[in-house]
């Protein structure tokens, strides 16, 4: 579970990013996070992983105020969260599956449970015949999944996607959403911030919508509701 | 720090060594300089005390005794002067010995010596004493003066003094030298690693949001710095014999009086030891501060 209470963020430079925003998320959710550029996605994603700190408020994350964390317990909140991004962001050197037994290693995992973990989710994501690739080698496409399937593999109890179709055509990226509903429908809950209206409209899901850092709409199956 | 962890981090920091293979070498032979400068001060100051014990130890004041005095006078002189303190040996020689030294030197010619024989024999007795603190040395000079029966006091404390100072600020010297050496040693392999680090920021990025502890990112590079900092210490400490072996040699040949070298073989293994660790020293904190910046996400 998730909670924002009245947090707000100012930025060093003045920027005023969220102004007093509250709402919660259960465990299991499925939500959109929606508005224009600029808005304040960003800057909400940030403050879940604790890349930014809320100038006031507080941030709740399975029970834990995020906002009072220190430097050395970050880690651990970050073990909670899978997190992929629109620029994929897998190391280049690396296989798709030393990518995603990676992720595993970081957090101190066997090699037994590695190789038991890894071509689980790799299947999952529908890349088992993949494993050997390198990301240059992968359509877009299949470098998301690779991304989904290292923030999957040590079991987060949310998956955070930051614009995770940003980078993808639309038939990509529709499959790209299908996992991610069958990954919410396996109890992970999902944070989504997204520009895609018609991957909205879709999903009918909640739909949290953000505009000069204030949420103006919070639905429960709503739509993107803005004209791109 | 789990099992696991440390198979992963010694994995790592051996990759990273050689497929940043130039990066490394650089970075290795910027340990090496810095150790073979840093090794040719600490050879210069082990050295330079050596001679100086060395000379201390041979450092004696030579007192002629009155040629009047009798034998029962002068014994009492030797136990005179060795109860001033500062004295650690009093050596006596008879005037008889000293000829007979004398005949030594002069060898096939000691014949010229024979008309100075017994009662005619010109030589005084004299006593040789050591000083426990050579610094005082100045002190036991002026007591050894005033006792009666002293008739010349032969002592080279001015030489002594100025070998002292000069040692001492050679010493100290060397000493701020090396601290200036192993700090800019420091920063030059920091530069160094931070260019590998630089190259994988992204990957450090990765790490940190995967849920990566800041110590799990540090040590990869820390013993990649360390890994760095042994090959160096190696590779100096085989020029570092091979080139104070010459050297030694070298001036051995000149056969200049009073310089003596430490060997080889009792100063290796101190100078193994000191490069090792601070090869590992100069790795892992060059590794260190280099990664911080990249931490802070």
């Amino acid at each position: 579970m998730i909670i924002f209470s009245n947090v707000s963020k100012i930025y060093e430079n003045g920027a005023n990013a969220l102004d007093n925003i509250s709402f919660f998320i259960e465990r299991g959710e499925f939500v959109f996070v929606v508005g224009p550029s600029g808005a304040g996605k960003s800057t909400l994603i940030k403050l879940l992983m604790h890349e930014e700190t809320p100038t006031a408020g507080d941030v709740i994350v399975n029970g834990v105020n995020v906002s009072g964390l220190k430097q050395n317990q970050i880690p651990f909140l970050r073990r909670n969260m899978g997190v992929v991004f629109q620029d994929f962001r897998l190391l280049p050197k690396k296989t798709v599956y030393e990518n995603v037994s990676f992720a595993m290693e970081i957090v101190g995992a066997s090699r037994r449970e590695i190789r038991r973990q890894v071509p689980n989710i790799l299947s999952m994501v529908g890349l088992s015949h993949k494993a050997k690739a390198y990301p240059t080698q992968l359509s877009g496409g299949e470098q998301q999944r690779v991304a989904l399937a290292r923030a999957l593999v040590n079991n987060p109890s949310f998956l955070i996607a930051d614009e995770p179709t940003g980078n993808l055509n639309p038939r990509t990226a529709m499959e790209i959403m299908e996992l991610l509903s069958e990954i919410n429908k396996r109890g992970t809950t999902v944070i989504m911030a997204t520009h895609a209206k018609d991957i909205v409209d879709q999903m009918k899901k909640r739909v949290i919508a953000i505009e000069d850092g204030v949420i103006v709409r919070d639905e429960a199956r709503g739509v993107y509701g803005y004209e791109n | 720090m789990k099992i696991n962890s440390i198979k992963y981090f010694s994995k790592e920091a051996f990759k990273n060594v050689f497929s940043n293979g130039w990066m490394s070498l650089a970075s290795v032979f910027t340990v090496v300089a810095s150790l073979l400068m840093f090794g040719i001060f600490m050879v210069m100051v082990l050295n330079i005390n050596h001679m100086m014990t060395k000379v201390e130890s041979d450092y004696e004041i030579t007192l002629t005794v009155d040629e009047n005095y009798t034998s029962a006078q002068t014994t009492q002189l030797g136990r005179t002067l060795a109860e001033i303190p500062n004295v650690s040996e009093v050596i006596f020689e008879s005037k008889a010995q000293r000829l007979e030294l004398l005949r030594d030197q002069f060898g096939e010619n000691a014949s010229l010596l024979d008309s100075y024989q017994g009662e005619r024999n010109p030589l005084r007795d004299w006593y040789k004493i050591r000083c426990v603190d050579l610094s005082k040395s100045q002190e036991t000079v002026e007591a050894v003066r005033k006792l009666d029966g002293v008739v010349k006091v032969i002592s080279n404390e001015g030489t002594i003094d100025k070998l002292t100072a000069a040692s001492s600020y050679i010493s100290r010297m060397s000493i701020w030298i090396m601290i200036a050496l192993a700090v800019i040693s420091v920063f030059i392999i920091s530069n160094t690693i931070k260019l590998a680090v630089f190259s994988r920021r992204k990957e450090i990025n990765i790490m940190k949001f995967v849920g990566a502890t800041d110590w799990f990112i540090r040590w990869p590079f820390i013993i990649e710095g360390m890994l760095i900092g042994v090959l160096g210490a190696a590779i100096s400490c085989f020029i570092m014999s091979l080139g104070y072996d010459g050297l030694i040699h070298m001036f051995q040949s000149l056969q200049i009086g009073f310089v003596s070298f430490i060997s080889l073989q009792d100063i290796i293994f101190l100078l193994a030891g000191v490069f090792l660790l601070m090869g590992i020293g100069l790795g892992a904190a060059g590794s260190l501060l280099s990664v911080r910046k990249h931490l802070k996400v």
